[in-house]
Order: C-alpha cells, then sequence, then structure tokens
C-alpha cells in the first residue's frame, strides 16, 4: 500500500555546534501534492532537506520519505534512488554540453525514459549542443526537472528553484513543475520563501520558523479557514486576555481586529458587545508574517 | 470561458474557478454539453495546481452543474436547468440592486458594502 504523505517527520532535532537548526520539526507532506516549505533564511528548510536526503545526521526524531526511514542509512539509499534533488546551486560538469550531461546521467538509470526525455526536451526548448555553463540559470533548472522526469522520479525536491530568474524563466519553471504533478503524478517538495509563488502553484503548505513547523495543510484548507475578523469594542481586562487566545490579537483604542481560524471567534466578539464586526479572507502572506512576527514577539 | 484568478487574495483557489464556471453559466457563455478546458490543460496554461483545479471539478460535478466523462473531459451538463439557474440570479439581483442603492444614498463606499455582505455571511455560517 502506498503511504498517504511521501514525507513524514516527527520531532527532528538538529544541532550544529552551538545552532540549534532543527527544534522539532514535524512535517506531512502528502503522496502527489505540491508543497510549499515556507520559511525565512534560516529557518531550518535546507537542514530539513539535508536529513531527509542524508546529507547530514540527525540528533534525534523520526523521518520517513516515500514510506521508508530516512534516517536508516540502508533505506535512504532507495530514497534518493527514487528522489531527485535540485539545489540551489546547479553544479553540472562544466565541460559538457547539455546532451552529454543529460546522456551521463541517464547511465546511472536503468529505467530512463528516452521518449520522456526527447520530449522534455523539446517542450523546454533546451539547447541540447551548448555548453551547460552556457545555460541560463532558468534552463538550467529546467534540464534538472527533464532528467527527474526521465529517471521516473516519485520525489522532486528543490531549494528556491526560480531565485534569481526573471519573470518569464519563473513562470516557465512553474509552469514545468505543474506539468509535472499533472502528468505523472510527482510529488514536489520546494524550499522557498516566495509566498506567492507557493500560492500560485502549491496545494499544500508548511509554513516553518526557528526550526519548527508551526502551520501545515491544504492552502485552500487554511484560506477558508483563517479569517482577519475586525470589531470595535471597549474590552476589559478579561475580555481581551480571552480574545488573546482565540489568535493574533492586535488593538488601537477601540478598534480590534484577530487574525483566526477559530470558528467561534466571531461568536464570543458578539457576546463582549462588539459592533461593526467585519471578517475578511487572508492571504497567505499575512498569515505567515503575523505568526512570524508574534513569534519573535515572545521569545 | 477566461478565469481571473486572483492566487494571493485569501479566497480558496478551487471556489475561484467553482463560483467562475457557475456565472459563465449563468450569463450563458457556458451553454449545456459545453466542454471545459481539460484539468490539466487549464492547470497548465493557469499555471496553478492540478489537483486543485480537479478539486473544483469534482465539487461541481457533485453539485450537478458538469459532467466528468471517462476520457472525454468536462462538460457541463445535459439536463442542468440553466433557466431555473438564470432565473434565481435573476430574481435575486433587484433585491440586491435596491440594497446597493439604499447604501449608497447612506453614504457607504463600494468597499464598505462589500465588507458588510460578507460580514453578514460570515455571522450567519461560521465555517
Amino acid at each position: 500500500m502506498r503511504p498517504i504523505y511521501a514525507i513524514e517527520t516527527i520531532a527532528l532535532k538538529k544541532s550544529y555546534k552551538d545552532v540549534e537548526a532543527l527544534r522539532g520539526m514535524s512535517l506531512q507532506v502528502p503522496q502527489g501534492s505540491l508543497c510549499g516549505l515556507v520559511g525565512l533564511n534560516g529557518a531550518g528548510k535546507t537542514t530539513t532537506i539535508r536529513l531527509l536526503l542524508a546529507m547530514a545526521k540527525a540528533d534525534s526524531g523520526s523521518a520517513r520519505v516515500l514510506g521508508l526511514d530516512a534516517l536508516n542509512a540502508e533505506q535512504n539509499r532507495l530514497i534518493r534512488s527514487r528522489t531527485a534533488y535540485i539545489p540551489e546551486r546547479k553544479d553540472l560538469f562544466p565541460y559538457m554540453s547539455a546532451r552529454e550531461v543529460i546522456r551521463f546521467t541517464a547511465g546511472f538509470y536503468p529505467g530512463w525514459n528516452h521518449d520522456l526525455e526527447k520530449r522534455y526536451a523539446n517542450t523546454f526548448e533546451i539547447p541540447l549542443d551548448r555548453n551547460v555553463t552556457q545555460l541560463s540559470k532558468g534552463t538550467l533548472t529546467k534540464l534538472h526537472i527533464l532528467m527527474a522526469i526521465a529517471r521516473g522520479a516519485e520525489l522532486l525536491v528543490l531549494d528556491e528553484p526560480t531565485d534569481g530568474l526573471d519573470a518569464i524563466a519563473s513562470e516557465e519553471t512553474l509552469q514545468a513543475l505543474v506539468s509535472l504533478v499533472a502528468e505523472h503524478g510527482t510529488t514536489i517538495l520546494i524550499c522557498s520563501h516566495r509566498l506567492e509563488e507557493i500560492e500560485q502553484i502549491g496545494d499544500h503548505v508548511c509554513l516553518v520558523h526557528k526550526g519548527q513547523c508551526f502551520k501545515q495543510g491544504s492552502l485552500d484548507e487554511i484560506r477558508a479557514t483563517t479569517r482577519r475578523i475586525q470589531f470595535v469594542l471597549e474590552p476589559g481586562p478579561d475580555q481581551l486576555s480571552q480574545l488573546s487566545q482565540l489568535g493574533i490579537l492586535k488593538q488601537d483604542g477601540r478598534s480590534l481586529s484577530i487574525l483566526t481560524d477559530r470558528t467561534e471567534a466571531i461568536e464570543v466578539a458578539k457576546s463582549f458587545g462588539a459592533s461593526d464586526i467585519e471578517a475578511y479572507p487572508v492571504p497567505l502572506r499575512e498569515l505567515f508574517v503575523e505568526s512570524v512576527r508574534r513569534q519573535d514577539a515572545l521569545a | 470561458m477566461i478565469f481571473r484568478l486572483n492566487p494571493n487574495s485569501g479566497v480558496p483557489i478551487y471556489l475561484q474557478i467553482m463560483e467562475q464556471i457557475k456565472h459563465a453559466v449563468e450569463n450563458g457563455v457556458l451553454r449545456p454539453g459545453d466542454q471545459l478546458p481539460g484539468m490539466r490543460k487549464l492547470a497548465e496554461t493557469m499555471v496553478m495546481n492540478p489537483n486543485t483545479v480537479a478539486k473544483a471539478y469534482r465539487e461541481l460535478e457533485h453539485e450537478g452543474l458538469i459532467e466528468l466523462r471517462q476520457g472525454a473531459g468536462a462538460f457541463i451538463s445535459e439536463n442542468l436547468n440553466t433557466k431555473a439557474l438564470t432565473d434565481r440570479m435573476q430574481t435575486a439581483r433587484p433585491i440586491v440592486d435596491k440594497a446597493v442603492e439604499r447604501l449608497l444614498a447612506l453614504g457607504l463606499s463600494e468597499e464598505e458594502i462589500k465588507r458588510l455582505i460578507d460580514a453578514a455571511i460570515a455571522e450567519r455560517a461560521p465555517k
């Protein structure tokens, strides 16, 4: 039976000397989803990937990838044979042409699909005879995606895939990823700090800060449940503390707002005698920024 | 039909897709039997998640607005009573028109009116 989650980690911890990179990272990435792992620089995104692909050793916790134990060296080898990783720095052999890189890589994978390779070289318009050092960043990313498709990777992990790309190249890269999910059902995990892109092409998201995941789930689910409730009220201290339990509370005189996913927030505000109650949908960026600010303020 | 989706609005994208297809049926852009763009094609041209498109189509099928035919694609339901749909909207329209007119007369801005309606809906049916 296929596991529900392509990636599932429980309380992963990892420290480098005196820096706690991961402080109990628990993630669930459903099979076949396009999931954004979103956080600031240093939030623990790359460290998580490194642990999942055995490029570093976890201090504690557990991790399963494609149903296998990622912290077991033997099983991790299997995971890596079914997973493609596209790091931020895409170093390829500088003396090779794109065609030679493809042929060289194909040699490692007995299941290499030459038809898909040709089709996507066409679709992505990859100049096969050009030396890889002469390829633009966007084309390099597409070359990597092509190779992931041709080797039949079940999981694709990308680190900041559109960093340094212009608007057109970014859009083309995102489009390539969308096709991958649509046609091959590949699970894709994208580490990114670009929330707009994750909102555009993702269907799942994990928001991380300071080595922990503070919010994860289906993007549409999060959109449907998260709202900003705004109202007018002169709250007593008791009411204020109750309201602040419901979400991220802001107060400016008699004007209050709560960023919340709790359905009872409106009822509670009403019961306190709040007037002019308004509810707004909340963009993911706002949710992320305010949650991170609040965590930093509490720290 | 032409979709206008805003991924950064905080409104679930599958709902945006559903609303726009319903709207297209109501105003006659799409008629019973018309074929909708394939899920994959739509995802690729709009550069958005195929699972999200699939969810919108599944929900619309569940509501009886569209039919998913194996291998052939998605179609606006043949036996769909578009007249009933259109009638419903046409009955509703003057009610909204009158309310909006009165609210504007009270000096409310368009934004305020939209917020009030959203708030009223939010208070009625907490999801």
